[in-house]
């Protein structure tokens, strides 16, 4: 406790340069700590948005089906993996789903569609389907109806209440073409999906595509990413893997794991030379708190105070300095994550327009995840280990009566 | 009954570190005895910090050695020998004795934590030095808010703490002025009657020469001259 | 004399300004890598662009891309090819049509894009005859035979010379449908492209959509350098009034911004970079000028006025900057200049990198300009760090600095 009170003194001998180096941190760890949260909000609402529209987070499949994406690996969809995928921790939502390819047409234009058969209610619960809607009304299960992008809506030039013929391939190659109304628009805030995607009940799909109770895929939703690997894990133990396949979001579009790697990659190359100049700063500080303390340290070792026990002192009074850095850094961050995560940014213009390219949502959310704030404290801890190894080296090298006599 | 504290066995001392060795010392033995009064006098260069620096074991001799207590401390390990230091000697620097950032009160408590001893303890010791020193005001004053020569009585207060053999004062006066010094003296003198502390002090300042009850005299590194004298003192409590 | 003073000053503590010159060095030579760096992805990305998939300047009938239609075509595009082929600044040419369609095997069913091509032409303009990884080109003797891309033969489980059912809604507005012999399969930097862009004859296609011969839905034009391209485009626009010319950077506008926000993207990066390094400063600064309290009084006690003294404190920071800057700057050149030659390898991220059109070797480069100009920002940066040191030297009072021994 002394020597904590030591070094607390110690490191407001010289207010200026305490607060200044206190200030080189604070500014490393609020713009680091901005730029990790507003990746890890793109990229979280990317893969939310991917996870809850199309594959889910984790999702069963019959095996095979994800290589070839081919109507005839289809599964049933009361069976017990749905009982226990749904009973598995830390899933929220367990949504099966037909999901193939069609052309749609008007008879004047034809584009090619994703056609998606959906569980109604479970869809809605998750996708919240229903607040998509644009123009027209939602459908229920038991329509012949089907809800479709708003840019293949724009493509297609069709409102709601027009019709559509939806052209697939079926079982066991039985021709699939019929006849449904538009029941209404939806925009997903996924250019990719908004141009493609046609919603059918799930019933109305199985009819079309001639299949009894058969689905593609159940799509599991979890209540955190993080958890993902861990259900991985639980329901490979416990389906027929023979039979059917487990994969994850990142095993099912690597792409788009590495290009969020790389993106990342690159943001924390930046940050780290952010960082790597700073702890030449923080280093300069220590520098001078030892050379200035000389013959202190000389008379403190004289009158009995070991070595280990002065870079003991040292060291609190930098991890101190960073330490309060760090606290006021991520206290200063805290009320910004606060206001754009509950009101994220909505970019325009050019650059929505690139985003959306990209199939990404213009929108500029930040997530007030741990790892944000956690990443920051890593790094601050790194520089704080690399900068106390030259004390450490300073003090057990220190030749006392030199200091004396200085 | 005589208790030998510090016996310094045929030390020498040559300094390498320049372009000629330097000779400091020259086989010097020294006997120094519970509860003796020892001024170190010489010319500038004779040799008294380095002899002091030796006997307190800052610095180790180039052959013989250092008895303290009769235990023989030239050997010792670095962790050893400051581990010996706290327990057994006492410091008074020229100067700057003190850790800046800490109180009178906490300067002189320090040392007494690195001994681990018990907070009842240390709290009884610091007030009873304190009161020793005249500066019991001055408790909570940090070493800038003193006047120097207010930081060196409190520099000879820390020395005692630790209860130590004997307490070593390199030039304790150098930077005060007469009247400062004198009372300085007068403490060390109370000190050195009433708790029996053995205390050794180079200075070349004759005023606190004469308040010696024995005075060694160093030229060229050798001891030149070692009397006994009955010392001179202008305190009041005399 | 007083820069001589100055330099010497920064030596009575080498190790301090060593580790303020070291950590200026690293400060620029990482900035100027990394910018080095993104350059070098950003050229690479626009040569890919160019050379496979946009070339330098299209020609579409202005509705095209807003609404899918067949009928959408230029309608003497054939002709028009044949005179930009003419021009000098011209490279290749190739006319294409474009229909989107559903292609399907007893594997299942993918939706594609047929692009109907001359195989000659093409060839010249994206050379996809060097990209066919499996089987042949186009052999024009030969007929009904498409090239698909490797995704899409590994999803439809295609072998070469199997067929291929394309069924699309011709210019009449009916379904149809026909049978293509897989013929190659190509493949491209981006695997979003091999799986949705099919390649077959536009003599095969025309007539199955029922367009004319001489009819195309787009027109690709590559040049033989890349700084003709405006001048071309505002050419044609006056002489094709009804038709949508475009050059790449109008069609891809991230490639624009990305080009265009390039500068800005540097100065993001340098500033962030020189605000950290300028704490550093200030504080090492501060703190020369407050342990010389003492030597500054003398020397403004002996006469050295102010502004002198200002001046060896401006002096002294830029010195420190500038040896950085000599040190870091060269050094970035040569690691640029080297990776610039051998190339970096990123293909452990490739197939992400790939998704979006990336090569997986960047050749990092930067303009000479661009060095100067971050050692301008650093020099600046530097003298904005001395102005609170050099300000703090000249509040010192002589008598009081010097009476603190």
């Amino acid at each position: 406790m002394m020597f904590f009170k030591i070094a607390w003194r110690n490191i407001w001998r010289n207010r200026r340069r305490t607060f200044i180096t206190i200030a080189s941190i604070f500014f490393a760890v609020i713009l680091a700590t901005l730029m990790r949260s507003l990746l890890e909000g793109v990229y979280n609402n990317m893969i939310h948005n991917i996870a809850a529209f199309s594959t889910g987070y984790i999702q069963v499949h019959k095996k095979g089906y994800w290589q070839e994406k081919n109507i005839e690996n289809v599964m049933n969809a009361d069976s017990n993996v749905l009982k226990l995928v749904s009973s598995t921790k830390n899933v929220t939502a367990v949504v099966p789903r037909i999901e193939t390819f069609a052309l749609a047409s008007t008879g004047r234009q034809t584009s090619g569609v994703i056609c998606m058969g959906v569980d109604v209610e479970k869809e809605n619960d998750i996708t919240k389907l229903r607040s998509k809607i644009v123009s027209g009304t939602f459908f229920t299960a038991k329509d012949e109806a089907v809800l479709i992008g708003e840019r293949l809506a724009q493509k297609l030039d069709l409102k709601a209440g027009d019709s559509i013929v939806i052209m697939s391939q079926g079982y066991h190659a039985a021709s699939a073409n019929n006849i449904y109304r538009v029941k209404g628009i939806v925009q997903l805030g996924s250019p990719d999906l908004d141009k493609a995607i046609v919603y059918l009940p799930l019933h109305t799909a199985q009819q079309l595509l001639s299949l009894d109770n058969q689905v593609t895929g159940l799509s599991i939703m979890l209540n955190s990413s993080r958890n993902m690997n861990e259900v991985l894990h639980s329901l490979q133990q416990q389906i027929d893997t023979s039979r059917y396949e487990v994969m994850t979001w990142k095993q099912m579009m690597p792409q788009l794991d590495q290009m969020i790697e790389a993106d990342g990659g690159s943001h924390k190359i930046i940050l780290a030379v952010l960082y790597l100049v700073i702890s030449f700063g923080v280093f300069s500080t220590v520098l001078m708190m030892l050379a200035e303390r000389k013959h202190e340290f000389g008379i403190m070792i004289a009158i009995g105070l070991k070595k280990h026990q002065l870079t003991q002192v040292i060291i609190i009074e930098t991890l101190l300095i960073l330490f309060m850095g760090i606290l006021f850094g991520t206290l200063a961050a805290w009320p910004v994550l606060e206001y754009v995560s509950a009101h994220p940014i909505r970019i325009g213009g050019e650059l929505k327009k690139i985003y959306e390219n990209y199939g990404l949502e213009a929108i500029f959310p930040m997530s007030k995840s741990f790892i944000v704030f956690w990443s920051q404290v890593k790094a601050v801890a790194i520089i704080g280990l690399a900068v106390t190894i030259y004390p450490i080296v300073h003090i057990s090298r220190f030749a006392l009566m030199k200091a004396l006599r200085s | 009954m005589t208790n030998t504290v510090i016996d310094a066995h045929n030390v020498s001392k040559t300094y390498t570190e320049g372009p000629v060795p330097v000779v400091a010392i020259q086989q010097i033995h020294l006997h120094i005895d519970k509860g003796e009064f020892v001024a170190l006098v010489g010319p500038s260069g004779s040799g008294k910090t380095t002899l002091l620096n030796m006997i307190g074991g800052l610095d180790a001799p180039t052959t013989g050695k250092v008895l303290v207590n009769g235990i023989d401390i030239t050997n010792m390990k670095q962790n050893q020998l400051i581990d010996f230091r706290l327990h057994n000697i006492g410091f008074v620097f020229q100067a700057f004795n003190l850790i800046p950032v800490l109180t009178a009160k906490e300067n002189i408590e320090f040392i007494m934590l690195l001994q681990r001893l018990p907070k009842e303890q240390r709290l009884a010791r610091t007030k009873k030095l304190l009161e020793d020193i005249g500066l019991s005001d001055k408790a909570t004053a940090k070493p800038g808010e003193l006047s120097g020569g207010q930081q060196q009585r409190v520099a000879v207060a820390r020395a005692l703490a630790s209860r130590p053999q004997f307490v070593l004062a390199d030039e304790p006066t150098a930077n005060l002025d007469s009247a400062s010094a004198a009372n300085l003296l007068d403490i060390m003198e109370k000190l050195n009657r009433d708790e029996q502390m053995t205390f050794v002090f180079s200075t070349h300042d004759n005023r606190v020469i004469q308040r010696a009850k024995r005075v060694i005299t160093l030229v060229d590194g050798k001891i030149a001259n070692d009397t006994l004298q009955t010392p001179i003192t202008h305190s009041e409590d005399s | 004399m007083l820069i001589r003073i100055a330099w010497q000053n920064l030596w009575r503590n080498p190790l301090r300004s060593i580790v303020i010159i070291l950590s200026m060095m690293t400060g620029l030579w990482a900035g100027a890598f990394i910018i080095g760096f993104f350059k070098g992805m950003i050229n690479q990305q626009i040569e890919t662009a160019i050379s496979r998939q946009l070339s330098h300047i299209q020609i579409h009938h202005p509705k095209f891309g807003e609404e899918e239609n067949i009928l959408n075509t230029i309608k003497n595009g054939g002709n028009i090819a044949l005179q930009l082929q003419q021009r000098k600044v011209v490279k290749a040419v190739s006319p294409r049509l474009l229909i989107a369609a559903m292609a399907a095997t007893a594997h299942g069913s993918a939706g594609v894009t047929a692009t109907g091509v001359s195989p000659g032409l093409e060839a010249n303009v994206t050379s996809l005859g060097k990209y066919i990884a499996e089987g042949k080109y186009f052999d024009t003797t030969q007929t009904m035979s498409v090239i698909i891309g490797r995704r899409l033969q590994e999803k439809l489980q295609l072998r070469l010379n199997q067929k291929l059912i394309l069924t699309f809604q011709n210019a009449g507005g009916e379904i149809t449908a026909a049978a293509f012999r897989v013929a190659g399969v190509y493949t491209s930097n981006s695997s979003a492209i091999e799986e949705s862009k099919l390649y077959v004859m536009a003599k095969d296609l025309a007539p199955l959509a029922g367009i004319q011969p001489g009819e195309s839905h787009e027109i690709a034009i590559l040049l033989h350098t890349n700084n003709e391209d405006e001048a071309l485009a505002a050419l044609l626009r006056n002489q094709y009034k009804d038709l949508r010319i475009e050059t790449w950077k109008d069609l891809s506008p991230e490639m624009r911004l990305m080009i265009d926000s390039f500068n800005q993207y540097m100065y993001i990066i340098i500033g962030i970079i020189l605000i950290a390094l300028i704490f550093g400063i200030v504080n090492t600064m501060l703190m020369a000028v407050l342990e010389r309290q003492r030597e500054l009084g003398v020397l403004m006690a002996v006469g050295m006025n102010r502004s002198k003294i200002f001046f060896m404190v401006m002096c002294e920071t830029i010195m420190l900057a500038l040896a950085g800057c000599i040190v870091g700057l060269p050094l970035a050149w040569a690691c640029i200049t080297y990776f610039g030659k051998t190339g970096i390898d990123l293909s452990n991220w490739s197939q992400g990198l790939a998704m979006y059109g990336y090569d997986t070797m960047v050749y990092p480069s930067l303009d000479t300009i661009y060095y100067f100009e971050i050692g301008a920002m650093a020099l600046a940066a530097s003298v904005f760090a001395a102005i609170y040191p050099a300000r703090k030297s000249l509040q010192l009072k002589p008598a009081e600095a010097i009476r603190k021994i």
